[in-house]
């Protein structure tokens, strides 16, 4: 697939400005009912303070591509999302959708079209293209304009963020037992992390379902993917403190690179309430990548096996229509060995020699300024074994968005 | 009544999975098993973050031998007019180098390059400034004491038989010999010398500096130190390129090490008449191979203990740290008359890894204030590594 630069894209679409904004979101929310055209701009602006660098920036003895992460503190974007859906008919729309954090380069989060039908009282959809596998709501939304400003450590650690991939999905939705059950099988090219650049196609499965029970609504799910990561890098120093997905490749060159070949399994689960007769949702949701292979530099060689798990739970209160408070509580850890050869060494280049449970608490105060600015405050802390960092962050979540009917 | 069975079973499927099952319960943990085979009978004391070093199989460690070798390394006895040692020029207070621009061998020749730090020469594949072939310390110490441009120890043909029958006749050599090379009827040779002395070189490491011990959670580097850490390991300054090993060096063998890459760099130190060249007979790998691409290439020294081994570069000629940091930060030295006036900013064989950076003069002083974390003063002071002769 040929893909414009991200740069020139962004002006275009900005240009096209002619209505709400979900960033991440699966194409079903990006793509009008009707025919035509649906733009949507997403923006999310952060000023954090707190004394030092949040553990969570690197995530330091945790496998990852050796980024040393963009220090949040200060002013910055977030978050930016311009988005373009277009519904040819009623059994083909297509969307695009632009998005840039802090200073990195704009990127491709969705270049995706999508067809959809019914078959014996099945609702069914197949898309192709560049989109984040199904994961289910809550843990798809966790992290990007959402109404807490930090990413989940789960989620940074199981996918180094949003996970984006170029492939395919097939997704069943059907009524059954006063519930609505969802099912996603996915194909992907498993380019980006915890891929690599080399590899077979990675196989995902997303199984949720919706209902109502207990007083309230509930949305469960389910979702695993298996990935063969061959020739996956990780740099042994910090490089340009950007954030970055795709693993340097080791097929050239050991050089400052610590490689991962293997197999990496993603799982998650989360579940959702909110209550029919209080204004509160409760959501929790863990996430585990698990790996096993080997990992080398060129200072030895080891036998790795990795099991990777994080964990949140969260509690939102709506007690008026325009104002929300929420607490966020978050774990992450991790249970690694490394054996072989020079593995004390590859093990502290790969910065395993680091490593400390994390924990984030957070508090947050949201206020809708208009049906399409909000303004958050939120403060808490985060700790990394026997470090502890306290933060806040003053957030503005603009979302717009406007849809255009053929004639 | 179904849809309450299925929210009651994912409350507790999710509670069970929130709770700490993810194995190795909330804390986890990380399992390191270092399986190199170390050298027989030797302990090497070494923090986590250092590999266990590559030592031949014809010349393993013993104490015995490692002792031999330090007396042997700092005996004046073993140089051609007895006046010099292997410490003459490679002095523990100085991190074994001698503070001077360019070394001066035993007969007062001046050798064209400067002294080199020994700090953790273990772990260097090659050895020398410049020289691809020259990978085993026993081989490399036939340079300093058999060479003879320049001269260093300025043993020959001549006086060879006459420095050994030295080392025979003195008494406190006896006994270490004989224990050093136990069963040897005779082991006052010139190789079982060199062998100890590279066993005594060996053991030269450097692994306690407050660097080192901040990476072991025992100590804290300043705000200031910790900038410099940031910029070095940084793409601003980018001196991790060639300096990013744990001997911060580019060119490190161990026990373990699966590829090896010996680079030698071009820095941009001189630009003769605008041709490239350097000043003879410094002129880096080209000196021996004559590929015109070598001309100037060197090898990245340790870092290790810097602060103590001024002056700098291959010929001693920048005297201060803040000096090489202005050199790099300009991407080259742009001498304007003289001998050697050249731009060698514009040198053509120069490395691509040197640029023109944008260092504040804050940035040069964090930098500085980190390099002086990778001193050692336990390597430094530590007695097995002193002169044993008053």
């Amino acid at each position: 697939m040929r893909i414009p630069s991200p740069e020139t894209a962004l002006v275009a679409l900005c240009l096209c400005a002619s209505a709400s904004v979900w960033a991440h979101a699966d194409a079903a929310d990006a793509i009008p009912e009707a025919e035509g055209a649906k733009v949507s701009l997403g923006l999310a602006a952060t000023s954090l303070s707190a004394s030092k660098p949040l553990p969570s920036q690197a995530l330091g003895g945790y496998l990852l591509l050796g980024d040393p992460g963009v220090d949040h503190r200060g002013g910055q974007l977030e978050h930016g999302v311009a988005q373009l859906g277009y519904r040819f008919n009623n059994h083909l729309g297509a969307v695009v959708a632009l998005g840039a954090h802090g200073s990195d380069p704009p990127h491709w989060e969705s270049v995706w079209l999508k067809g959809r039908g019914q078959l014996g009282g099945t609702d069914w959809t197949w898309g192709a293209g560049r989109q984040a596998p199904s994961w289910g709501p809550v843990m798809t939304r966790a992290g990007h304009l959402d109404q807490f400003g930090l990413m989940p450590v789960a989620k940074q650690v199981a996918t180094n963020g949003d996970w984006i991939e170029d492939g395919t999905e097939l997704g069943l939705r059907r009524p059954w037992a006063g519930a609505i059950w969802t099912l996603d099988l996915g194909a992907w090219r498993g380019t980006t992390f915890p891929g690599s650049s080399e590899g077979p196609v990675a196989p995902s499965l997303h199984a949720g379902v919706q209902f109502d029970g207990m007083a309230g609504e509930w949305s469960i799910d389910a979702f695993g993917a298996r990935l063969h990561p061959a020739n996956r890098g990780s740099r042994i120093t910090s490089a340009n403190g950007a954030h970055t997905h795709a693993a340097p490749s080791c097929d050239a060159s050991l050089n400052q690179i610590v490689c991962f070949d293997g197999r990496s399994r993603l799982s998650g689960l989360s579940a959702e309430w909110t209550g029919n007769d209080w204004p509160l949702t409760l959501t929790g949701a863990v996430m585990w990548r698990t790996e096993e292979g080997s990992l080398q530099s060129r200072n030895g060689w080891g036998r790795y096996t990795a099991r990777n798990r994080g964990d949140w739970v969260q509690g939102l209160w709506r007690w008026a229509p325009s104002w929300d408070l929420g607490i966020r509580h978050e774990r992450l850890w991790a249970r690694q060995t490394l054996v072989g050869p020079g593995a004390r060494l590859v093990a502290s280049e790969a910065g395993l020699d680091r490593y400390a449970p994390q924990q984030r608490t957070a508090l947050m105060l949201g206020h809708a300024l208009t049906p399409w600015a909000e303004v958050r405050v939120e403060g808490g802390r985060e700790t990394a074994g026997t470090q502890s960092t306290r933060f806040v962050a003053l957030r503005w979540v603009l979302q717009w968005g406007h849809s255009v009917a053929r004639q | 009544m179904k849809t309450t069975f299925v929210a009651g079973l994912a409350a507790v499927s999710l509670g069970i999975a929130l709770s700490a099952c993810g194995g190795g319960g909330s804390a986890g943990g990380v399992d390191v098993v270092d399986t190199t085979t170390s050298s027989a009978g030797w302990a090497w004391n070494l923090p986590s973050h250092f590999p266990i070093p590559k030592v031949p199989a014809d010349n393993p460690l013993t104490p015995e031998k490692v002792e031999l070798g330090r007396f042997l390394f700092f005996d004046k006895r073993l140089s051609g007019n007895g006046t010099s040692s292997c410490g003459s020029c490679h002095q523990p207070g100085k991190a074994f180098t001698d503070g001077r621009t360019v070394a001066i061998g035993s007969t007062g020749e001046t050798h064209p390059r400067n002294s080199q730090n020994l700090a953790n020469v273990v772990y260097n594949p090659t050895l020398t400034w410049a020289n691809k072939s020259l990978g085993s310390l026993e081989q490399q110490m036939e340079v300093p004491l058999f060479g003879t441009n320049p001269i260093e120890m300025g043993i020959n043909d001549i006086n060879k038989a006459e420095v050994l029958q030295r080392i025979r006749d003195a008494s406190l050599y006896a006994d270490k010999f004989k224990a050093a090379f136990p069963g040897d009827p005779d082991p006052v040779t010139w190789t079982h010398i060199k062998q100890s002395i590279a066993s005594f070189q060996r053991t030269l490491i450097s692994a306690n500096s407050r660097y080192d011990q901040q990476l072991q959670g025992k100590a804290a580097l300043s705000e200031q130190e910790q900038r410099g850490l940031r910029l070095f390991f940084g793409e601003k300054a980018e001196c991790f390129h060639c300096h990013g090993s744990v001997n911060f060096n580019d060119q490190f063998v161990h026990a373990a090490t699966r590829v090896l890459e010996t680079p030698f760099s071009n820095t941009g130190l001189y630009n003769l008449g605008g041709t490239g060249a350097f000043p003879e007979p410094n002129r880096g790998l080209f000196e021996l191979t004559g590929i015109q691409t070598d001309m100037g290439r060197f090898r990245a020294p340790s870092l290790r203990n810097v602060e103590k081994t001024a002056p700098y570069m291959h010929d001693g000629s920048i005297a201060t740290l803040e000096a090489v940091l202005d050199f790099y930060a300009a991407g080259g030295r742009n001498i304007t008359s003289g001998p050697n006036a050249g731009d060698g900013r514009q040198n053509p064989f120069k490395s691509s890894l040197v640029g023109q950076i944008n260092l504040t003069e804050q940035d040069k002083a964090d930098l500085v204030a980190f390099l002086k974390t990778l001193t050692d003063e336990d390597f430094i002071t530590s007695p097995q590594h002193a002169n044993p002769f008053p």
